[in-house]
């Protein structure tokens, strides 16, 4: 059953709005000032949306940051000073593509109406074994390309930290669409010399396939609306994934050089799938820098259509999570990961399992969560084979 | 000694204590030599405490600005300092530590601060963190990084919009201040050594008026060589100058870690804090064994258990500290208390007239206020809590409350504020406002538990038993309640306290509820939201 899905300013919503015929409901974005603070669920009501059944839904659903930045507005009418854009660290935007030539023309195209700050456009192309990708960047003036013949996408994020000229390099995902704001935000999150890396805030683009909403209801990139700061002191560096995914993050470039590029045994392209962004996270915090998470720099990610896909793709989280894992015993010494794994195992995972498994099919499909379980016991051995593969690609032949 | 002396009146004195000329100070005179303010516009007074020779050797070739060494015999750092503003020649004092690396816009960004202020501001200058917090073997440091970001955080909090500078912000390291305003409060206090007598000058400076302010552009780093053993020694120190701040101060006292460590701690630090009292050979061995489990954890990466242990060893320091200068745990409880605080009201309604913030900030000059309770008319917003040993609250701390956590409940306010001048029929209709509803914060659950949409009231069954409570959403219809009641308010699952309400009216809106929730809930369980 689709759903629409629609991005409004708050109290300038038109009364009704006409929607197709095949969605049942909508998804609202519901800014204030232009910045989005509420995500909400809105029934249609005769195929239109209506103002009011969104306010209806705000009164449910809102989160009080959404109530409190309303009331910000309405007592204090502009926003505190902003710094001036030229103030902040310049930045360089880096996408990270291979073979999805019709994914990276809409991402580009959303780069493309970024106010012009200086900004650099990297697209880093990823092995790709055809010549679309090339394609559809010539025509783009002005939007760097960069050739690799190695796969693998934390080589790519490495190359283009690598290659990009501004202080820090913004990556977002080839099949996600940035907002206008998207880069400003990331850029404003640096202002603390401790900050080495943010993440945004990530929705869905469409929800047109039962595959789509599936992934929403499995956890989605959505982590809500208030602003966060990551710290060891808080946030157990293992715990890494909590601070946002790869899709939307936005890292300083001498981030690398601190404590180390990403690792390329990790994420896609290898046999460990994902966990590359989380791991790196990990040795940041681990080294005591600060993650920002910031829910002005928002994109929309167009989530995997089909259930064969959707179900590769939450088998990849468990082997990239475990992998990571195995990577910090290995070779950070983090021995809590153990600890964890097995609390994880025994608390959340083999007890979701057999819940989904019972209130099949109303639960979410248990055939994802065993998915991911597999991938989990398939991440360790995952990690070992991909970290000699790429210590036999360093090797000079 | 070497005299640079130019005729032309510098704007700032710089003063340098060092003990025995270090060669940090090297670079810290050096780095005054690469300033953006031109170097006849300052001068520089280290002062030494052994001989002059000894500074002499550190001084690098070519200074630019007027240099002069002084030497001050005796234990403590304010002594040199003390020594040295009495030799300075500007209106301008600046204390620098003498293993401080300044950056070239450090003396023109205190003297820009103070141009900005009214006269009697002390500027605190900017550390920042250094971005490396190795150890010896390459890996990072955690004592090293904990620290690094205890100072930064001080920092962060200083720079808010809403910070109450406390004494406890005035640091030496890299602090500026006008020299007539620093010899009217009498410098630096010699009995306060060998810590906290920048927190003591702070005291009598709030005291005198002074205005505090933060100055990120003046910037200088600092190479900070704290070590455990170094650390847990400075602990011991502060346990003893609290005691003492303790007595000379009463008004500080729920500010001092002896205060809060008195009563909040929990029971393994209580016994360690006793076994400190009764037998501190044993304690000592205690802690003694813990040192080396310290570096076991940080081995094994066992950060929770670090953290825990590291606590443990600074509670035990500080306590060992101030027992050696108390006579009992009856001593110790005396220090503990601490006269009442002065708290009044202040009603926000105020604002929505003509010049309405000039009007609130000028009373809160003149009241002097260390703490206040925030109103709209007779209904309780929030507070600014008394905070012992900091400046008064001022418009500036209202307006940047105002902005943040304190918009939310002056929204409500008002709201509620419009919905008394209603009638009962215009009440249902604002009943449905989804603002207001979402504001409320109302959790309403029969006995039963019937979820309401999402709201629970709790009724007790003594007094309400068969209500008609009709669930979804026509709950937000009028409430239709034939009885006086008692409702549990509870916010985020905590319990906030019983309301009562008269069975006068038998309709209310929940609207009308809210209001009595308001209006009649007890102002500090309101607050504890």
């Amino acid at each position: 059953m689709p759903i629409a899905i629609f991005d409004f300013e708050y109290r300038k919503m038109p009364p009704a709005v006409p929607v197709p015929a095949h969605y049942t409901a909508a998804q609202v974005l519901v800014r204030v000032d232009g910045h989005p603070a509420a995500w909400v669920h809105v029934p249609l009501l005769d195929g239109r949306l209506m103002a009011s059944a969104v306010e209806e839904a705000l009164a449910t659903q809102a989160p009080c940051e959404f109530w409190q930045s309303v009331a910000r507005q309405d007592i204090i009418p502009c926003d505190a000073a902003e710094p001036d854009v030229h103030l902040l660290p310049s930045a360089t935007v880096a996408v990270c593509t291979r073979d999805r030539a019709e994914d990276l023309q809409r991402c580009l195209e959303s780069l493309r109406q970024m106010p012009d700050e200086g900004q650099e456009i990297l697209v880093v192309d990823s092995a790709s074994r055809t010549g679309a990708t090339r394609a559809v960047v010539t025509s783009f003036p002005g939007i760097r390309y960069l050739r690799l013949e190695r796969a693998g996408l934390n080589v790519a994020r490495n190359a283009a930290l690598a290659a990009a000229s501004g202080e820090i390099v913004a990556f977002i995902d080839d099949d996600a669409v940035a907002d206008p704001q998207w880069l400003r935000a990331h850029r404003r999150a640096f202002s603390h010399p401790l900050t080495m890396a943010s993440t945004g805030l990530t929705l869905p683009l469409e929800l047109e396939t039962p595959a789509q909403e599936q992934f929403e209801a499995y956890g989605g990139f959505c982590r809500g609306f208030r602003p966060r700061t990551f710290r060891c002191q808080d946030l157990h560096p293992l715990q890494a994934a909590i601070t946002g995914a790869g899709v939307n993050m936005a890292v300083r470039r001498t981030a690398a050089d601190l404590v180390g590029p990403f690792d390329a045994a990790l994420d896609a392209g290898t046999p460990t799938l994902s966990g590359g962004e989380a791991e790196f996270m990990a040795r940041l915090l681990a080294s005591y820098f600060q993650i920002e998470y910031v829910p002005r720099a928002l994109n929309w990610h167009r989530h995997r259509r089909t259930e064969a896909e959707l179900r590769r793709i939450i088998y990849g989280y468990g082997v990239g999570i475990y992998a990571f894992w195995t990577r910090q015993v290995w070779r950070e010494r983090e021995l809590g990961a153990a600890y964890l794994a097995a609390n994880w195992l025994l608390g959340d995972q083999l007890p979701q399992l057999v819940s989904s498994w019972v209130r099949r099919p109303a639960e979410l499909d248990w055939q994802l969560r065993l998915d991911e379980l597999r991938g989990c016991l398939a991440g360790p051995l995952a990690y070992l084979r991909s970290a000699r593969a790429a210590e036999q690609e360093r090797r000079p032949v | 000694m070497i005299d640079h002396t130019t005729a032309v009146q510098p704007v700032l004195s710089v003063v340098i204590p060092t003990r025995n000329a270090p060669p940090s100070l090297t670079t810290t005179l050096a780095g005054l030599a690469r300033q953006t303010l031109p170097p006849d516009r300052y001068e520089v007074l280290v002062v030494g405490g052994v001989d002059e020779e000894a500074i002499e050797r550190c001084v690098p070739a070519g200074l630019p600005y007027s240099l002069r060494i002084l030497v001050k015999r005796g234990p403590g750092a304010s002594r040199r300092r003390n020594f040295g503003a009495e030799h300075a020649r500007a209106d301008l004092l600046v204390f620098l530590d003498d293993d401080m690396g300044p950056e070239p816009g450090l003396l023109e960004g205190h003297v820009r601060a103070h141009a900005a202020g009214s006269g009697r501001r002390v500027v605190m200058g900017y550390l920042p963190p250094p971005l490396d917090v190795s150890g010896a073997g390459g890996q990072v440091d955690w004592l090293k990084a904990e620290l690094r970001d205890w100072w930064e955080d001080g920092f962060v909090a200083m720079t808010q919009p809403g910070h109450r500078f406390s004494y406890s912000d005035v640091l030496s390291g890299n602090l500026s201040l006008p020299t007539a305003l620093f010899q009217e409060v009498g410098g630096f206090d010699l009995d306060y050594y060998p810590c906290r007598d920048d927190f003591e000058l702070g005291v009598r400076l709030l005291q005198a008026g002074a205005q505090l302010h933060m100055c990120q552009d003046a910037r200088s780093w600092h190479h900070d060589k704290t070590d455990l053993p170094r650390l847990l020694a400075r602990k011991t120190d502060e346990g003893r100058i609290d005691v003492q701040l303790a007595r000379q101060y009463p008004h500080l006292r729920p500010a001092l870690l002896i205060s809060k460590q008195y009563r909040e701690l929990n029971i393994s630090s209580r016994a360690l804090r006793f076994v400190a009292r009764s037998s501190p050979a044993t304690a000592d061995f205690l802690a003694g064994l813990l040192t080396p489990l310290l570096a076991l954890c940080e081995r094994l990466r066992l950060r929770g258990t670090w953290r825990r242990l590291l606590g443990g060893l600074l509670v035990h320091a500080y306590w060992r500290g101030v027992l050696n200068v108390t006579t009992g745990w009856d001593d110790v409880h005396d220090l503990t208390t601490a006269p009442a605080p002065s708290l009044a009201s202040i009603d926000l309604a105020e604002l929505e007239k003509v010049d309405g913030m000039r009007q609130v900030a000028k009373d809160l000059q003149c009241r002097k206020l260390e703490g206040v309770r925030l109103t709209w008319h007779d209904i309780p917003l929030g507070r600014l809590p008394p905070q012992a040993g900091a400046e008064p609250v001022g418009d500036r701390h209202i307006a940047a409350w105002l902005a943040e956590e304190g918009a939310l409940p002056l929204m409500r306010a008002r709201n509620l504020g419009k919905l008394l001048a209603l009638s009962a029929a215009d009440i249902s209709e604002i009943a449905h406002d989804p603002f207001l509803l979402a504001c409320a914060d109302l959790q309403v659950c029969p006995q039963v538990r019937r979820k309401v949409d999402e709201r629970q009231v709790a009724f007790r069954p003594e007094v309400v038993w068969n209500i008609d409570l009709e669930c979804g959403r026509q709950a937000l219809e009028p409430l239709c309640i034939p009885h006086a009641m008692l409702v549990r308010v509870r916010h985020n699952n905590q319990e906030l306290g019983w309301l009562s309400l008269p069975a006068e009216e038998c309709t209310r809106t929940l609207g009308r509820v809210l209001y009595a929730l308001l209006a009649q809930l007890d102002h500090a369980a309101f607050i504890a939201r």
